[in-house]
């Protein structure tokens, strides 16, 4: 029974709410202060470092590899390992039976809850693009990169998908911390970012699977001027396959609440 | 003497089982102890082939680039917990010398760590099968030595001045990658601008790692592990003059939990 007066208000009109919720949590749990002060000078210089890094291991085009990669890196960092912050907050405040209860999917809160880390990724990216491409004399392939753009901006979804399924999955039994960032590292670990594909067959096989690996993929054949569309394509289907495990993880949750009387994120 | 060395002792090895013990639950351990130099080592050797000599070099940077940073973020955070957990003013104003407390969960937190990271590039080592040259093993154990005296002089160095900050998680973060880019480890001196060359001196990581490198080469070298020992010894003494401040300054306003 739904005793609100509101229960016959259409979805989108709730979705939205949902959204500005999102940016409202998003914002109070990383101020512009911890946003400029932390996070963006971390991912600068991690950017940073993947990128001399390059350099120092295999020369001056392992360098420009790297620099394509580490954007990535930042991307899957700042959205894996933040992204955790929205079921952990309804862990934290012991909400997550008002969200199975609502008329809401909790698939659908969380996803829409999760709108602002996707782009706030891709800002942190522009910037660290900015700061390091002139840092490590990679103008150049910076400027070359900028109609790349949106790839970055589709990867940036998909890792957050990735990071929301690593989250939801290991919220209940307090290891979100070791989830996320052991996603984050298979990510810096499989998705080509710094280690070429073709090098360790088991890491390309997990790494189809992971955010990253297609859109750098297809950055990179674009680069060379080889079709790169069908490697989007990919890349747009591991995070809608990513979103369908959050979901199914969800829908655990949601069982074992209802036949155990608790709630995991509770 | 030899009851209040064994008083020592013992206080010591209380404070670092009481670290081993917290850490076994602190899933932060296991991604800067096994997941950190696992990733890092297995994206750096696996780039390129490498000869023995290179290999040996590479694993000493990884084992070092993830001690700094296991020492961050366990070592380093040892009185920001003991804050957190509101037990700070119990174990600095007890009838025991804080710093001896503090040495004890220091080396406690970089023992564990150090095993970690080991364990962890030795499973990667035989994975990518990387070809090690150790032409004088008593000269890399007296580098690990060294490696975990320094770990610990340079956590509770870090403990102090997380301690003087109510933001020490934001400068625990802040720290890594500075020292990842500046440390001479991975990105050797050279590669830096020359005005900042200087910096990779400050750290005694570094020159555990130039005497690393001399092993391998077959030509130990003295000079890089004197060097790293007065630094350790410079972090200590420091670290506890840091110490003292503070809790003095802590007892006197009333502020040690609150500081």
């Amino acid at each position: 029974m739904i005793s609100s007066s509101r229960a016959g208000t259409p979805v989108l009109w709730r979705l939205g709410e949902a959204v500005r919720f999102g940016c409202r949590e998003f914002f109070a749990m990383n101020p512009p202060s911890v946003l400029g002060g932390s996070i963006l000078p971390r991912m600068v210089l991690q950017t940073l470092f993947f990128t001399l890094l390059g350099g120092v291991v295999a020369g001056a085009r392992h360098q420009e590899y790297a620099f394509v990669g580490g954007l990535v890196l930042a991307l899957a960092m700042t959205n894996i390992l933040y992204v955790s912050q929205v079921p952990v907050a309804d862990k934290e405040s012991a909400t997550f039976w008002r969200l199975r209860t609502g008329l809401l999917h909790p698939t659908a809160v969380f996803v829409a809850r999760s709108l602002p880390y996707p782009f706030a990724g891709f800002a942190v990216v522009l910037v660290a693009a900015v700061v390091v491409a002139p840092l490590a004399g990679l103008g150049e392939i910076a400027l070359r990169l900028a109609p790349m753009a949106f790839v970055y901006l589709l990867i940036s979804f998909t890792a957050t998908a990735a990071g929301l399924a690593a989250a939801a999955f290991a919220v209940g039994r307090r290891a979100e911390t070791l989830a996320s960032n052991l996603m984050g590292y298979v990510v810096m670990l499989c998705s080509g970012a710094f280690l070429p594909p073709g090098r360790v067959p088991v890491l390309d096989l997990v790494g189809a699977f992971l955010p990253g690996r297609h859109g750098i993929a297809a950055v990179h054949a674009w680069m060379r001027g080889d079709p790169w569309v069908a490697q989007v394509a990919a890349e747009a289907a591991v995070g809608i396959g990513w979103l369908g495990v959050t979901a199914a993880i969800v829908a655990v949750q949601m069982r074992r609440a209802r036949r155990h009387g608790h709630d995991d994120f509770a | 003497m030899s009851e209040r060395l064994l008083t020592a002792a013992w206080v010591v090895w209380t404070a670092l089982r009481a670290e081993q013990q917290g850490m076994r639950t602190r899933p932060m351990v296991v991604v800067v102890s096994v997941v950190q130099p696992v990733a890092l080592l297995a994206i750096v050797a696996g780039t390129r082939r490498l000869a023995s000599d290179q290999a040996s070099v590479i694993v000493s940077a990884v084992v070092l680039t993830a001690m700094w940073s296991a020492t961050v973020w366990t070592a380093g955070g040892v009185l920001r917990r003991e804050r957190t957990y509101g037990t700070l003013a119990r174990s600095v104003t007890s009838q025991f010398s804080p710093s001896l407390v503090l040495f004890g969960r220091s080396l406690g937190a970089t023992l564990y760590s150090a095993a970690g990271i080991l364990a962890s590039s030795a499973a990667v080592i035989v994975l990518l099968r990387l070809r090690i040259a150790v032409p004088h093993p008593l000269w890399l154990l007296v580098a690990l030595l060294v490696v975990v005296a320094s770990g610990t002089a340079l956590g509770m160095l870090l403990a102090c001045l997380f301690l003087v900050t109510r933001h020490g998680l934001a400068w625990s973060g802040a720290l890594i990658y500075p020292v990842f880019i500046l440390g001479g480890l991975l990105i050797p001196p050279d590669a830096l601008p020359e005005w900042l060359r200087w910096v990779p001196a400050l750290l005694s990581l570094r020159w555990i790692h130039e005497f690393v490198v001399g092993i391998s080469s077959g030509v130990p070298r003295a000079t890089p592990l004197v060097i790293a020992l007065a630094l350790t010894v410079t972090y200590l003494v420091a670290a506890v003059g840091c110490l003292r401040a503070a809790v003095d300054t802590g007892r006197r306003r009333g502020t040690l939990d609150l500081v």
